[in-house]
């Protein structure tokens, strides 16, 4: 209650404060109050980045205007790569086994070449 | 174009994703002299090789000192013509080669016999035998009786019972 009521107090003191500042004031403080709100605006539409670099990309992204979208290409192009490098270590893993094992059998790459002799090999039925 | 490339199977041509995501792969001459050695059969053609098969390649000769001294004859002697083969011809030898390790242990020893005793024939017999015969009389007469017991179907005799 204490608290409420120094409120108050507080309230009326300004209220009757106010009534005195004179109109030239009145002009140059709202002139000060619109300038802060203008330039509270700009860091709210930054684009939120975390850690040290905040400073350093609100800089540059005033300065260089694409800045951002360089960085988002960037990242997409980066993410590209390690996608495609990563499928590509898994093709050559696969291929690499393979290889090793065909290439050192006792079946020959001819003979996995030619289809028909290979069925005929499988064939395991003995003869009429 | 990234999704093409992933979702390429990895047995038909070369996916554009593994051609782009694989790195540029030394020349022959900055090879260390220890994979020059193995790989010598390839020395001639290695600059014109792409980078996906360079570094197949490489991996091959990072596999050979695991080899027995029989593998390590087999794979020089193989990684010439192996590489002179078209990339269709390559894909389609890897998917026999796979179907071939599909079939059952007993299936690929009799295979491989009979292929031995194929290759050791000489041309005529070969096309004679394919015409006018069975592979299982390429294989000793004991196994020749047993063959159709491994493949899941009894012998007459057995089957009265």
């Amino acid at each position: 209650m204490n608290e409420e009521r120094f409120a108050s107090r507080i309230r009326q003191a300004l209220d009757q404060g106010n009534e005195d500042i004179s109109p030239a004031i009145a002009r140059r403080l709202e002139a000060a109050r619109n300038l802060a709100l203008a330039r509270q605006k700009q860091p709210a539409a930054e684009l939120a980045l975390a850690g040290h670099g905040i400073r350093l990309g609100q800089r540059l992204g005033r300065r260089l205007p694409h800045f951002r979208q360089f960085l988002a290409i960037l990242a997409l192009l980066l993410g590209m790569w390690l996608s495609l490098y990563w499928h590509s270590l898994r093709y050559h893993q696969e291929i690499e086994a393979t290889d090793s094992a065909l290439l050192t059998d006792d079946l020959p790459p001819d003979a996995l070449l030619d289809d028909d002799l290979l069925e005929w090999l499988k064939d395991d039925t003995p003869e009429q | 174009m990234l999704c093409l490339a992933l979702c390429a199977p990895v047995h038909a041509e070369t996916p554009a994703g593994v051609l782009l995501g694989t790195p540029p792969q030394p020349a022959w001459s900055q090879l260390d002299t220890g994979r020059q050695s193995i790989l010598a059969p390839l020395a001639a053609s290695w600059d014109d090789m792409d980078n996906v098969q360079r570094r197949k390649w490489l991996g091959l000769a990072d596999r050979y000192p695991d080899l027995s001294a029989d593998e390590r004859l087999r794979m020089q002697s193989r990684m010439r013509d192996w590489a002179a083969l078209s990339h269709e011809q390559r894909v389609r030898a890897r998917d026999s080669y796979r179907n071939f390790r599909q079939l059952p242990p007993e299936q690929q020893a009799r295979l491989r016999q009979k292929w031995q005793a194929y290759s050791q024939l000489p041309p005529e017999e070969q096309a004679r035998l394919r015409a006018a015969g069975k592979s299982s009389q390429l294989l000793p007469p004991a196994q020749t009786a047993v063959a159709p017991t491994l493949s899941g179907t009894l012998p007459p005799s057995e089957e009265k019972h």
